[in-house]
């Protein structure tokens, strides 16, 4: 009798047996306090819709005809005849809009946070090709729909690639051996999502090695308390939920339109609003604003930790570094709230 | 007036304005002809055969003129082109390539596209319609379906003259053209005898935007996405 009240209940032993196989415990490391916060959530959260995506993509992909010729078609018939496909559509559209600005705010948690600092740095361009990549998938996705609006950010993308010369041979329609689109489609559902997990994964051993930045608003000499790494998952779960719920009333309520099927030669549309703020400076540039304004902003992403080079992480104390950053996402958002009022125009000619 | 020495702009603004002037006469000229001859032949019953001479004409007409238009428009299009590669010497001259004739059926296609999307935009509309009016390449397009859909332009009849242009690209044969679609929903699809793979042109675009869920699954999604609201706070709050 003695034995066998010794013996541990059967959830605890079903838990010992799973860790001695799967090594569960080593997740329970310790980890700062703060990193329970939500904003220390964001990258957790944008890779939980990026998860989100695949998952539904998955079930997209078994309806979507990457063909010039029926793309729209098949984009219409998914909306419009298969049971939940409008939702399922709808989903996917919102998980993308919620995964640009989960990224977006996570760089600028880390940014303001100074979190990018040495021995940082590294990881701070591995996230910055996250985020390039995200933009990828943004607009590979908006391509993939096959509208109008889709026709003409594809032919951006060929004219942008003409501006690139020989190095933009990839963009060109005259490229391979098959239609555009269909190149466009394997770069969206293959090539982005097998890189972006193999970079996650790096990103993520990067964060486990060099552990969560300090906070820079921590006072107080005393030693900050842990938590283990579990709880934070735990916790990531539950806002995981809510976005799933956010994602799925999204869904319901207010779901992505489909515009006609694409006519070649005309410009009539304006692109999604992460795209938007180019397009005014397209109106004033022309259509390589879009390529300089772009690489721009990617370059100064990528120098930001050799720039702001000091230990000093508390955004005050680097006015200098922060208070331009501020200005080029003020100029951002107000480009975007100019390009929705602007008028549509034409920037290619036929 | 040039070899007696007057200033070129003067001769250039009296030559224009001689031009003109016969532009209107020529219009004078076929709008009697419309109101005798063809009103006649109309009422006697061969209307047919004045119709395709009366078209014959005012596409030689149209033709007389846009030539000009266009050789005007190309030098245009070198001075800017030359404008262009002096102040800005990378990428902007790639950026226009030379101007090809572009086939009726294409044109027709860029005025639908225009109507459904931009109605504001009645100049835009106006040239591709008269662009496919006067193009060489007019294969696959009933020119008098676009010349009723010019009119019905003109007239403010948006939705008919949409109709009219689809239906002389062969885009929408199922539809009586008599009574235009006036809502932008969904006609029922219909096989299409065109041999072009064709994208179904006669759909209008699926608005996006705030609307009251429909249906079982609607509801059914909302309370599934509030519960999960629910359970995500509950764990947030718990775990901290």
């Amino acid at each position: 009798m003695a034995a066998v009240a010794a013996r541990p209940g059967l959830g605890r032993r079903i838990l010992d047996a799973l860790d001695e196989r799967l090594g569960l415990r080593a997740l329970s490391y310790p980890v700062p306090e703060h990193a329970n916060k939500l904003a220390y959530s964001l990258g957790g959260l944008a890779v939980v819709s990026f998860l989100l995506l695949l998952a539904t993509g998955i079930v997209l992909a078994q309806f979507y005809d990457p063909m010039p010729e029926t793309a729209h078609t098949s984009v219409r018939r998914l909306i419009t005849e298969v049971t939940l496909g409008a939702y399922l559509r709808g989903f996917h559209y919102w998980a993308a809009m919620a995964m640009v600005v989960l990224v977006g705010l996570h760089l600028l948690r880390v940014f303001v946070s100074g979190a990018f600092k040495r021995p940082r740095e590294g990881n701070w361009i591995v996230g910055v090709i996250l985020a390039g990549m995200t933009a990828l998938f943004f607009f590979s996705g908006t391509v993939l729909k096959w509208d109008q609006e889709a026709l003409e950010a594809l032919e951006h993308n060929i004219e942008i690639g003409e501006l690139l010369g020989r190095l933009g041979f990839w963009f060109s329609p005259r490229f391979g051996g098959v239609p555009l689109l269909l190149r466009i489609y394997t770069v969206h559902i293959a090539i982005l999502p097998a890189l972006f997990f193999l970079i996650v994964g790096v990103h993520l051993l990067l964060v486990k090695r060099h552990g969560i930045a300090p906070s820079p608003f921590r006072h107080g000499p005393e030693p900050e308390p842990t938590e283990p790494f579990s709880r934070h998952l735990a916790r990531l779960g539950g806002f995981a939920l809510i976005l799933v719920g956010l994602l799925t009333a999204l869904a319901v309520l207010a779901p992505p339109g489909h515009g006609p099927a694409p006519v070649e030669g005309i410009e009539v549309t304006k692109p999604p609003w992460p795209l938007l703020w180019l397009y005014p400076i397209e109106n004033w540039v022309g259509v390589s604003g879009i390529l300089w304004a772009t690489l721009a902003v990617f370059t100064a992403l990528l120098v930001v930790p050799f720039v702001d080079r000091g230990p000093e992480r508390h955004p005050l104390r680097r006015l200098a570094v922060v208070v331009p950053a501020a200005l080029v996402v003020l100029a951002i958002l107000a480009l975007i709230v100019y390009g929705a009022l602007t008028p549509v125009t034409t920037h290619i000619e036929g | 007036m040039y070899e007696g020495g007057r200033y070129c702009v003067d001769v250039l603004d009296q030559l224009s304005a001689a031009r003109a002037a016969l532009g209107s006469v020529a219009m004078l000229i076929l709008e009697d002809h419309v109101n005798t001859c063809v009103a006649e032949a109309l009422e006697g019953g061969d209307g047919r055969a004045k119709a395709a001479e009366l078209l014959a004409t005012v596409g030689r007409f149209v033709r007389s003129v846009r030539p000009k238009m266009d050789a005007i428009r190309a030098r245009l299009f070198l001075v800017s082109i030359v404008a262009l590669a002096l102040a800005w010497p990378a990428g902007a001259a790639l950026a226009h390539e030379e101007e090809e004739q572009v086939p009726a059926r294409t044109l027709v296609k860029q005025a639908i596209a225009l109507l459904r999307g931009q109605p504001e935009q009645v100049e835009a509309i106006e040239d591709k319609i008269h662009d496919a009016l006067a193009a060489e390449d007019t294969e696959g397009v009933d020119l008098e379906l676009v010349e009723r859909a010019d009119r019905a332009f003109e007239e403010g009849k948006i939705h008919l003259a949409q109709d009219l242009l689809e239906e002389a690209i062969g885009a929408a044969p199922h539809r009586v053209v008599a009574t235009p679609n006036p809502e932008p929903g969904m006609p029922a699809p219909s096989p299409e005898p065109e041999a072009e793979p064709s994208p179904v042109l006669h759909e209008r675009a699926l608005r996006g935007g705030l609307r009251a869920p429909t249906g079982v699954a609607g509801p059914v999604l909302l309370g599934l996405a509030g519960l999960a609201v629910l359970l995500g706070l509950i764990v947030v709050r718990r775990v901290r």
